[in-house]
């Protein structure tokens, strides 16, 4: 517990921009919320390693997402029958599935392709909100947050020097 | 700052490397350990495999030494074969599809004996669940005799009987007071006399029919009840008669339908569960029950895309697109079979064996055929002109096979195993989507059977008779649909029950006390006599037709 709050604060006091914070919650919350072994989540790791988003937000946010997907699995299945059976997007779903990165994808299968919707659409609503807390954060709570005795505490801890590094 | 991390990428592409090499050494393991855990669950004894080799280029597997131990001899093999080889076209699995082009299987023995038991520790995951299967459905088969078990049965005709006794005699009371003769004459009569008493009095004088016309009335309306009384009386007796006559109908069909229930309690009926516990094994029904749901699961796929069906997977629901590849998601093109052992060899070919079937364009076939002793061989042919329209035939005979030491069955008190005997069997027919119409017949001829120790009552008399049969015989029909197969069983054992159930019925007749029940008693076997419950309506009838024409006459009168 203490590991994952040093990694989280680390992470917030540090230089990084907050789209770069911002990016790693949207990935995490793709990765979590669907299913981990699908073929887009390979697209989603190239994306996080390619790019400097932050990985420790990400593997700390991914546990997160992961629990709430599996809470949320029936409503996901529910939207991805909605979608994978809507009229007007059969013939296009269709022509996916007759391809070979379609066949690979899963996205037929509604859980796969439900969650996936909800993640994105989560992410678009995640990015901004996750910028604008970070910068709030650095802005207005951190001076605040380092008077803390837990945080104190926690910046003298092994676990702050281990991450720190 | 520079928003791409180089070593990221190299990260990246480093952790696919090592997934695929990852995958590629661990992945004969994990076919070897899918093939070994699948196949012990479903044969209910370990299933071993010496090594499994998987080659990239073309990308094939070989599979040496696959051991499947006996359940019920742990220290043999039900099946040994030397060497599963194929390969896979990569084109095909690149659209998710296994395509083999030819499965050679060589090397098969039976019952080879292993250097360790082929038990399972604790035995499999469906085991509780088959155990249970088999004690619902076997209920009383070791503890009690034919006898017994018939006479503690809940017999549907005895039940039939007594209701029926019950409901004529309580009819019998009712009508006869309906029809009570001495009142009936008696209400009669004074009408009667009352239009004599009033005709007199308007012969005397013409002026009494003014001065009576309030007594006329009064008759008038008398004569009409009387006569509605009859008409409800005449409706109640159609409507007793009806039910008297469904009760006779009821009893008449419940000794066919008393043997049904005794045989299904027995594991005899003529469901498919009842068949497969028996003469497979409680073991086997739930793997039959599936293979038979699968079969009956067998659809078209959609033939447009507004009817993209959905199925319910491990994965979650998967919609079905129309699939443009249009070859099968599992197609073997040939496979060969070959094996031997001192007493028999085996061979055999098949062709174009694919799911979904309707998507090979070719009829699927397959031979088998054994010699040795005796010689078995079986055809099947099967063919899919489209998806709705399938046409598969079977032909299997097995000629003076000998068997030795083969369990005919098994029950709590331990095996009926046939120590000698020659076996006949024929099973052919064939099927459509549409209809099923298989016949197996199966003989033994000669049977000596070794039945458990320490038998006594009916399954002693039972394994007594049983050695005494010059044949046994079973003949099972199966018809109806995939979606509903109808099994038709008869056998000797068969018999037995019948003539227990004719005598119980016998004996529990005897005990009625109605007037009929000597009558039904005596001839119960036939329950022919059962019209002598309806008799009494005749009379009945006849009694109310008098009275309504006495009736009628003076009405007309007046």
């Amino acid at each position: 517990m203490l590991t994952v709050l040093a990694k989280l604060l680390k992470a917030l006091n540090s230089e990084q921009s907050p789209n770069q914070l911002a990016m790693a919650v949207c990935l995490a919350a793709i990765l979590g919320l669907t299913p981990l072994m699908s073929l887009h989540n390979i697209f989603v790791v190239l994306i996080a390693l390619w790019f400097r988003v932050n990985l420790s937000i990400l593997i700390v946010s991914y546990p997160l997402f992961a629990l709430l997907g599996y809470l949320l699995s029936p409503v996901f299945e529910s939207v991805g029958l909605s979608i994978l059976q809507a009229q007007a997007l059969v013939p296009m779903w269709e022509s996916f599935f007759n391809t070979v990165i379609g066949r690979w994808s899963n996205f037929y299968f509604s859980g796969v392709i439900g969650s996936l919707i909800i993640a994105v659409a989560s992410g678009v609503v995640l990015f901004p909100a996750t910028r604008i807390a970070v910068a709030q954060y650095r802005a207005k709570w951190l001076a605040k947050f380092d008077q803390f005795k837990v945080t104190r505490m926690l910046k003298a801890s092994k676990f702050w020097q281990l991450y720190s590094d | 700052m520079k928003i791409i991390r180089l070593w990221g990428v190299i990260a990246f592409f480093v952790l696919v490397l090592l997934v695929v090499a990852a995958w590629y050494l661990l992945a004969p393991s994990l076919i070897k350990s899918g093939i070994e855990a699948t196949g012990t669950e479903v044969v209910g004894a370990k299933v071993e495999i010496d090594e499994v080799k998987l080659s990239l280029f073309p990308l094939g597997v070989e599979i040496k030494q696959l051991q499947a131990a006996d359940p019920d001899s742990p220290m043999s093999n039900l099946v040994e074969v030397g060497l599963i080889k194929f390969a896979v076209d990569s084109d095909a699995l690149m659209w998710k599809k296994i395509q083999i082009d030819e499965l050679n299987i060589s090397d098969i023995q039976l019952g080879t004996s292993r250097n360790s038991s082929g038990a399972i520790p604790g035995g499999r995951a469906t085991e509780q669940l088959s155990n249970e299967i088999a004690t619902i459905d076997l209920p009383e088969l070791s503890q009690q005799d034919v006898k017994s078990m018939v006479e503690e049965a809940d017999l549907l005709t005895v039940k039939r009987l007594n209701t029926l006794d019950t409901t004529q005699q309580r009819l019998n009371q009712e009508w006869k007071k309906a029809l009570d003769s001495d009142a009936n004459k008696a209400r009669v009569e004074s009408l009667e006399d009352e239009f004599k008493r009033l005709t007199e009095r308007a012969k005397d004088n013409k002026l009494n029919l003014i001065a009576d016309r309030k007594d006329w009335k009064k008759l008038n309306k008398a004569i009409d009840k009387e006569r509605d009384n009859i008409k409800t009386l005449n409706n109640k007796f159609k409507q007793d008669k009806e039910l008297l006559a469904t009760q006779v109908k009821a009893v008449r069909n419940g000794p066919e339908d008393d043997l049904d229930a005794i045989m299904n309690n027995m594991g005899l009926g003529n469901g498919i569960d009842g068949l497969s516990d028996r003469f497979l094994g409680p073991e086997v029904t739930p793997w039959l029950r599936k293979a038979l749901d699968a079969m009956s699961g067998l659809q078209a796929e959609p033939s447009s895309s507004e009817e993209a069906m959905v199925y319910s997977t491990d994965k979650g629901l998967r919609v079905q697109f129309k699939d443009e590849q249009l070859f099968p998601d599992v197609l073997i093109k040939k496979v060969n079979l070959s094996g031997k052992d001192q007493n028999w060899s085996l061979s055999g070919d098949g062709s174009n064996l694919g799911y979904f079937p309707w998507l090979v364009g070719q009829p699927a076939k397959l031979e088998l055929a054994m010699s040795g002793q005796g010689s078995a061989n079986l055809s099947l042919h099967s063919e899919w002109q489209n998806a709705q329209t399938m046409n598969t035939k079977i032909d299997s005979n097995v000629d003076q096979w000998p068997l030795k030491d083969f369990q005919l069955m098994e029950t709590s008190d331990g095996a009926w195993m046939v120590n000698s005997g020659q076996l006949e069997s024929n099973l052919n027919g064939k099927l459509t989507l549409e209809s099923i119409d298989l016949n197996l017949s199966l003989k033994l001829n000669q049977p000596k059977i070794n039945s458990p120790a320490n038998l006594s009552g009916w399954q002693e008399t039972l394994a007594e008779s049983l050695n005494q049969q010059s044949q046994l015989s079973i003949d099972v029909a199966v018809t109806g649909s995939l979606q509903e197969p109808q099994f038709k069983i008869r056998s000797s054992i068969e018999n037995l029950f019948k003539d227990a159930i004719g005598k119980k019925l016998k004996q529990q007749a005897e005990k009625l006390k109605s007037k009929f029940s000597e009558e039904i008693s005596a001839k119960v076997g036939d329950l022919g006599d059962l019209d002598q419950y309806t008799k009494n309506f005749d009379q009945w009838k006849e009694q109310l037709k008098s009275n309504d024409e006495l009736l009628e006459k003076l009405k007309v009168k007046i």
